[in-house]
């Protein structure tokens, strides 16, 4: 990947809570094009670990239905766009 | 009270290096900003309940600045230079994580206004784009041209 272009997973610092260990994960994306002064940052929540008092470890991960139905959204349209557009050349 | 000072008239309170230095080091500073805590709010606790808000936050930042000279100063020429910026930050919930005696679960939060919009978008296109196909004009033209025949 270009030096201009970082993707990146940090973590929060150990949250303890009733003798559980909580630790949270998140992506940072950012993009800074030499000689254009431009910059974009992007981060978004991935996903918790939690540590039991008993050690057992779980990974809940962080989902974006939002995104999820937009992206649903996204790939419907272009669909339709799709069918519609090979159905007017097949009329013609 | 603060004391103000006044800026000689012509003469120039930085210079284009520094103006790009000052540029490089907001971008840099701005960039720093890719950290989790961006996307992590503070933990709230209340009782024996522990919340955590998570938000995506995209930030956009530009600059420009630009510099001319025009013919020699003894002819009354001279110099200028101007720069600017500007930027824009955009955050939205993601989910929620609560941490209670019974245990761990992250509730996700759906934006409903951004995909009611969306949603009244892309319905608005995909019956545009049936109703094209359905155009009692096209189908007239086909009759004329003895498509049906």
């Amino acid at each position: 990947m270009p030096d201009f272009i970082r993707l990146e997973t940090h973590s929060t610092r150990q949250i303890k809570h009733q003798g559980r260990n909580l630790v949270a994960f998140a992506q940072s994306f950012s993009l800074q094009i030499p000689g254009l002064p431009i910059g974009l940052v992007w981060n978004r929540p991935v996903s918790l670990l939690v540590v039991d008092s008993d050690g057992q470890e779980q990974i809940l991960p962080i989902k974006d239905p939002t995104r999820l139905i937009m992206l649903g959204l996204a790939c419907g349209t272009l669909l339709t766009w799709l069918i519609t557009r090979i159905l007017f050349v097949r009329r013609q | 009270m603060s004391e103000q000072k006044a800026v000689e008239p012509g003469k120039e309170t930085i210079t284009g290096e520094e103006a790009v230095d000052l540029i490089q080091n907001t971008l840099d500073t701005f960039l720093s900003t890719a950290n989790v805590y961006a996307a992590y709010g503070e933990p709230i606790e209340k009782e024996d309940t522990l919340i955590i808000p998570s938000a995506e936050v995209f930030s956009v930042m530009g600059f420009g600045v630009g510099m001319g000279y025009g013919g020699n100063e003894e002819e009354g020429g001279g110099s200028g230079s101007g720069g600017g910026g500007g930027g824009r930050a955009f955050s939205r919930p993601v989910a929620v994580i609560v941490a209670s005696p019974e245990g761990v679960r992250v509730d996700p939060v759906v934006d409903v206004t951004k995909v009611a919009l969306a949603a009244l978008t892309a319905g608005a296109f995909m019956t545009g784009m049936f109703l094209r196909l359905l155009s009692p004009k096209k189908a007239l033209k086909d009759m004329q041209e003895g498509k049906f025949d």
